[in-house]
């Protein structure tokens, strides 16, 4: 018996070119789906009365470079692949920032790390989780009228963010010796 | 595929298909009108021929067919009866004359010729031309079982013939 | 020995069920060795093979360049010509080449909007892009509250009332000591960061300070 290759031509050459494209189009990312932070930063960002910033993973990698000196510093900031930050100051759109930001922090898929109250503010740390791994942080936090939404997005180990509570931000300040700080 | 390429891929199979047919045919004249024409088919075939997996074992089947139209065509003597067959080139003389051909493995070669046609066609394929089970199978269109059990008669066939024809008288 | 392995491997050659290495061994036997009278019609047939194997067939040096030659008339003709048969498997080839064309571009438009859909228009420009020293900044900003919060949280100091801390990995790491002189530290750390975020927010404001 003679084997013939099955010349199914078209068939074949149309079945080739959905696969690049599927593969193209995982590997973009570009099925990454908005969280629903992201939705939010995008809503609110270039309103009236807010102020939005954001950090790319690129920025993350210059900056990274300007302190190589700094383990704990570089070690977090490698994990991120971006920070947006929302504040929002007595503006009118104050009130329905906040509520739709409890709406979100309220769903599925954002677990509540801390909340440290204080007399006049209030910081709530929310963390979602993938694969042992935080992909999203948010840090909320709420003073009289001023409010800001902090998101951290990557892939961040959970050791590198409890080496921050003992050390990081603390060495700006020169005058503690940093012995002291550790346990 | 390309014209270069066949003149490069499927050309130099000709001595093989020129072996093959004169094995076939007995006859050297007629073997290379066959292979010539078996080239024209190819080369109107060659934009279908990259589909085979072996070019060459698809060629040898077309020699083939060819061939056994040819042999149809032919009256047939019956096959015991020597055919003055002469596959002669001027080194098969020098060949003669070398030390260690014995007479009684000339006389294997004519015996063969007693061989029914797919006997001797097989040991051809398979013992003299050195293609494989698959190969053969590809060239026959027969199954590789089938073979292995006709390649088992032929040769036992041949080597009676041998030990009558050779060593009985003794 | 060696002759009941060749008798052995005779047996499997008539069965047809010797491999290409085993016949090999045959062969060396039948064209070396002193072969015993009962075996001398194999060693015929041995010898025969390999002659065959190297016979000339006559015309084999020609065959090629025949052949070839056949080939090249051929081909000037139908380079010259109406090669009809040529001609229409062209025109098959150019159709189903159109046909695979056109529904490529039918997917790559397809996928493009799909693609268009799923992701937002991200304009997402990094605002910091022109100065790197504010972008560190800020981020070191966002790690300082993130710290603060996370002290104040796992030491369950005096002025802070801790509502909740998560069960988690976070607390398996060490507590700080909730020494004095550890609040001390902290409190700094957030009048530093008022410090800082004056610094800041003065920066923002004037484009080129650094």
């Amino acid at each position: 018996m003679i084997h013939k290759r099955n010349y199914s031509g078209v068939k074949s050459y149309l079945f080739k070119i959905f696969i690049a494209i599927g593969f193209l189009v995982i590997t973009s990312g570009a099925f990454a789906q908005q969280s629903l932070a992201d939705k939010l930063y995008d809503d609110y960002s270039g309103k009236e009365g807010i102020t939005s910033v954001y950090i790319s993973e690129f920025m993350f990698r210059l900056i990274a470079e300007m302190e190589p000196e700094d383990e704990e510093f570089k070690g977090l900031v490698n994990e991120l692949s971006g920070i947006k930050i929302l504040t929002v100051s007595n503006s009118k759109h104050y009130r329905d920032f906040k509520k739709n930001v409890i709406g979100v922090i309220s769903s599925d898929g954002y677990k509540e790390l801390m909340v440290v109250k204080e007399e006049n503010s209030i910081v709530k740390i929310l963390v979602k989780e993938s694969k042992g791994k935080i992909s999203e942080m948010i840090i909320l936090s709420d003073e009289k009228d001023d409010a800001s939404l902090i998101i951290l997005q990557g892939n961040i180990d959970f050791k590198n963010i409890s080496k921050l509570s003992k050390i990081n931000g603390l060495e700006q300040l020169e005058d503690i010796p940093a012995e002291d700080l550790e346990k | 595929m390309t014209n270069q390429e066949f003149k490069i891929q499927v050309v130099p199979l000709s001595k093989k298909l020129l072996r093959f047919a004169t094995y076939l045919l007995k006859e050297q004249s007629d073997a290379q009108d066959i292979v010539q024409e078996v080239y024209v088919k190819l080369w109107s075939m060659r934009n279908e021929l990259d589909k085979y997996e072996s070019i060459e074992a698809f060629a040898m089947r077309i020699t083939r067919n060819k061939c056994t139209d040819l042999l149809r065509e032919r009256t047939r003597k019956y096959a015991s009866s020597i055919d003055e067959v002469t596959i002669k080139d001027a080194s098969e003389e020098e060949r003669e004359k070398a030390v260690d051909v014995e007479e009684s493995v000339k006389r294997v070669k004519e015996l063969i010729r007693e061989l029914p046609d797919n006997y001797r066609e097989l040991i051809t394929l398979k013992d003299i031309e050195g293609y494989d089970f698959n190969e053969i199978s590809d060239i026959l269109g027969v199954n590789v079982n089938t073979l292995r059990v006709s390649l088992s008669r032929a040769r036992k066939k041949l080597r009676e013939l041998i030990s009558q024809r050779c060593y009985e008288t003794r | 020995m060696r002759l009941d392995e060749i008798k052995y491997l005779l047996e499997k050659y008539y069965e047809g069920k010797t491999s290409t290495e085993e016949e090999k061994t045959l062969v060396k036997f039948f064209s070396e060795e002193v072969v015993p009278e009962e075996l001398l019609p194999e060693k015929d047939m041995f010898l025969f093979y390999q002659d065959e194997k190297s016979e000339k067939i006559a015309g084999e040096s020609d065959i090629e360049a025949l052949v070839l030659e056949s080939i090249q008339e051929i081909e000037a003709k139908e380079v010259g010509g109406k090669n009809t048969v040529t001609r229409t498997i062209r025109l098959k080839n150019y159709i189903q080449i159109g046909w695979q064309a056109a529904a490529v571009v039918l997917i790559l438009f397809g996928g493009y909007y799909m693609i268009e859909r799923m992701s937002p228009v991200v304009n997402l420009e990094d605002t910091y892009r022109n100065n790197p020293e504010l972008a560190m900044a800020e981020t070191k900003k966002v790690f300082s509250l993130l710290s603060e919060t996370l002290n104040k949280g796992m030491g369950e100091l005096e002025p802070v009332e801790v509502i909740d801390v998560a069960d988690h990995e976070l607390k398996k790491t060490k507590k700080i000591k909730t020494a004095n002189t550890e609040l001390t530290k902290i409190a700094d750390v957030g009048r530093g960061m008022d410090e800082l975020n004056k610094i800041l927010s003065k920066a923002l404001n004037t484009d080129d300070k650094k």
